[in-house]
């Protein structure tokens, strides 16, 4: 086939390098109070959590969790990570896991939908097979409740709709954007300052050729929240991505991008959080719906597995 | 007040891909080639390749004394000369206009004691060459009483005499020379490959819709229908005809090749609409064909005509394959004419 055209900027070196400025900040943190915290997350050393800094509170459409979303459309995930196993040694914990999503969501006019049975139109699909390894060592040095976690995962994810059970004609979607396989890259640190915790994650999709009907995709994603109580805490999720469109097959297909907020509560436990909140984003949609971009404000409710490091 | 909000959506537009147009390669040019002097209008020919030049078979000529010339032909010995012409029509020894497809004198009798206003005619629609010999594959077509009504009857093959100027129809157990009855095998493409003549036939089972099938045949056998395997995805190539698989679904005018450049077999996909011409490739014939890939977007035909032919010329070929030549017909039926388009690909495509 014809060569596909590169006008993706290359954001590996730009990845590395919020990396150390991600760790050089979190070395504002030493109040003498959290550093007789533990660092460590549970789970143990298999089948526990995956991640030391946890994905799944992530304002990510992708985020690992169980959600629903009664607006602006209705939105139902089942999500979520796994670590087969922990290996321990020279400061570093290796964590090999799965990843999987399955995403429903409804094609209706905008609105509030208290409980979102009906409107199922558009599915995704995906799952991944990652490792995260997490430099506890080198993160204690920082400050007393610091994390620094790379992660990578080779992910895979399709896009589906429901057709009709009696039968008739199909939509066809196949112009539409495939997500496809990709390799993904991310960095994650934690950073304390008082109760106030900052999870600060840079990751980049590299989209493998003529996989995919993108080329790149690198996301920042921020997580804040107060942690001075211990029932409550308010949070903010802020997470953008933007897609770098390519050629594939005999079409070119646009870029893309998502920024995203949530802003609401969460319930800490010990298995992860409650979060209930209100969501705000601007951008492309998501799956089949790729193609259309508008600004939304949603209400949802999600179940995020995985401690918190430094809680 | 944001919760009066929660729900709200504001559509920002909606994207569409764009479709690759023209990266493949360049329109090099696009000429009408010129009618000989003593010609008014001609059909859509058929193309046999040989290798040193194509030979194309019209349906019928009108000559400019306003009488016609059926199975005229023309020779061309490259894409330039053809854009350059006028070249003449093929002639016999004898100086006469050469007549490859004809109506026997039986035909010709039934036509002339019809009285519904229909009427028997043979149009030429794919051949091939080899060791010298063509072989053109042709429509038993009813036409008429209006000028879009047509029935075809079946599918026929002749074996060319090129300096006789004549095609000797084949005929079959019964002395028919309907091989292929109805739409059994109506074939729109052929060419030889490895020592195999392939066809591609196209059936057209309803309106805008068309299902392609391949068939091959010991190019000296073409005239036995015992001789021909047709090709089954599930159990390859084999004799029934019935069990042939679709491989092409595209409502287009086709025309299949082996393409030495690409190092793939390609079909050549004219859309009879809008005049855009696309290439899909297999590396093998029993594979699946990929995606289409644009190449160019023909000259727009009248609004009462369609484009016709689309046929790649492959004996006009340059550079071994980067440079390929399509002839179709376009324009209004009193006035069409005949192009002749060059392309030239950028680079190979897998």
């Amino acid at each position: 086939m014809i060569s596909r055209p590169s006008r993706s900027p290359r954001l590996l070196p730009l990845l590395a390098l919020s990396s150390v400025c991600i760790a050089v900040a979190a070395r504002a943190d030493t109040g003498p109070a959290e550093a007789a915290r533990e660092t460590t997350a549970p789970g143990g050393d298999q089948f526990g959590f995956p991640r030391a800094i946890p994905f799944s509170r992530s304002a990510s459409r992708d985020a690992p969790g169980f959600a629903v979303a009664m607006a602006p459309r209705g939105v139902r995930t089942a999500a979520g990570e796994i670590g087969f196993a922990a290996y321990q040694g020279h400061g570093l914990i290796l964590r090999p896991g799965f990843y999987g999503l399955l995403e429903l969501e409804g094609d209706e006019q905008p609105g509030f939908t208290p409980w979102p049975s009906q409107q199922i139109h558009f599915w995704r699909g995906s799952y991944a097979f990652q490792a995260a390894l997490a430099f506890d060592g080198l993160g204690r040095r920082l400050c007393s409740r610091c994390a620094l976690e790379f992660t990578l995962r080779f992910r895979h994810e399709s896009e589906h709709y429901t057709g009709a059970n009696s039968g008739g004609l199909g939509i066809d979607y196949s112009d539409r954007p495939i997500f496809g396989d990709a390799i993904i890259l991310d960095v994650a640190t934690v950073l304390w300052r008082g109760n106030w915790l900052l999870i600060i994650r840079a990751l980049d999709d590299l989209f493998l050729p003529d996989r995919s009907s993108y080329s790149l995709g690198p996301g920042l994603d921020l997580h804040l929240r107060y942690a001075a109580w211990r029932r409550i805490h308010p949070f903010f999720s802020g997470y953008a991505e933007y897609l770098f469109g390519t050629e594939h097959g005999d079409l070119s297909y646009p870029d893309a991008y998502l920024v995203r907020g949530l802003l609401g509560i969460a319930v800490p436990g010990a298995l992860g959080d409650l979060m209930v909140f209100a969501s705000g984003d601007v951008g492309h949609r998501k799956g089949l719906a790729a193609y259309t971009k508008e600004a939304t404000l949603g209400l949802g409710v999600r179940l995020a597995f995985g401690s918190m490091p430094g809680m | 007040m944001l919760l009066l909000c929660v729900g709200c959506a504001e559509n920002l537009g909606t994207e569409t891909p764009t479709r690759r147009s023209q990266k493949a390669g360049t329109l090099l040019r696009e000429c009408i080639v010129p009618m000989p002097a003593d010609v008014a209008t001609w059909t859509t020919p058929a193309t046999l390749a040989f290798p040193d030049g194509a030979l194309w078979i019209f349906q019928s000529a009108t000559l400019a004394d306003g009488s016609t010339a059926p199975g005229a032909a023309l020779w061309l010995a490259s894409a330039d000369a053809a854009c350059a012409g006028p070249a003449d029509l093929l002639r016999t020894p004898d100086g006469n206009l050469a007549a490859f497809l004809t109506l026997d004198a039986a035909e010709t009798s039934a036509n002339a004691t019809r009285t519904d206003g229909r009427w028997l005619a043979l149009v030429p629609k794919a051949g091939f060459s080899d060791a010298g010999v063509g072989h053109l594959y042709y429509d038993h077509v009813l036409v008429g009483p209006g000028s879009f009504d047509f029935e075809l009857l079946g599918t026929g093959v002749c074996v060319l005499d090129t300096i006789a100027g004549t095609c000797t129809r084949a005929v079959d157990a019964v002395g028919s020379t309907v091989l292929w009855l109805g739409d059994e095998l109506p074939i729109r493409s052929a060419f030889v490959d490895a020592g195999m003549a392939y066809l591609l036939a196209c059936r057209q089972p309803a309106s805008l819709m068309q299902s392609c099938t391949l068939a091959r045949v010991v190019p000296a056998s073409a005239e036995m229908i015992s001789a021909y395997e047709y090709f089954d995805a599930f159990a390859g190539w084999g004799a029934s005809r019935t069990q042939s698989t679709q491989v092409l679904d595209d409502f287009a005018l086709v025309s299949l090749s082996s393409n030495p450049f690409h190092g793939r077999y390609t079909v050549v996909l004219t859309d009879p609409f809008d005049g855009k011409v696309s290439l899909r490739l297999t590396p093998s014939l029993e594979q699946s064909f990929g995606s289409q890939v644009p190449l160019f977007t023909a000259v727009a035909p009248a609004p009462d005509a369609l484009f016709d032919g689309g046929a790649e010329q492959i004996s006009l070929r340059g550079e071994g394959g980067r440079v390929i030549h399509i002839a179709y017909t376009a324009g209004s039926f009193a006035t069409r004419e005949l192009h002749l388009a060059s392309f030239r690909f950028d680079e190979v495509l897998k």
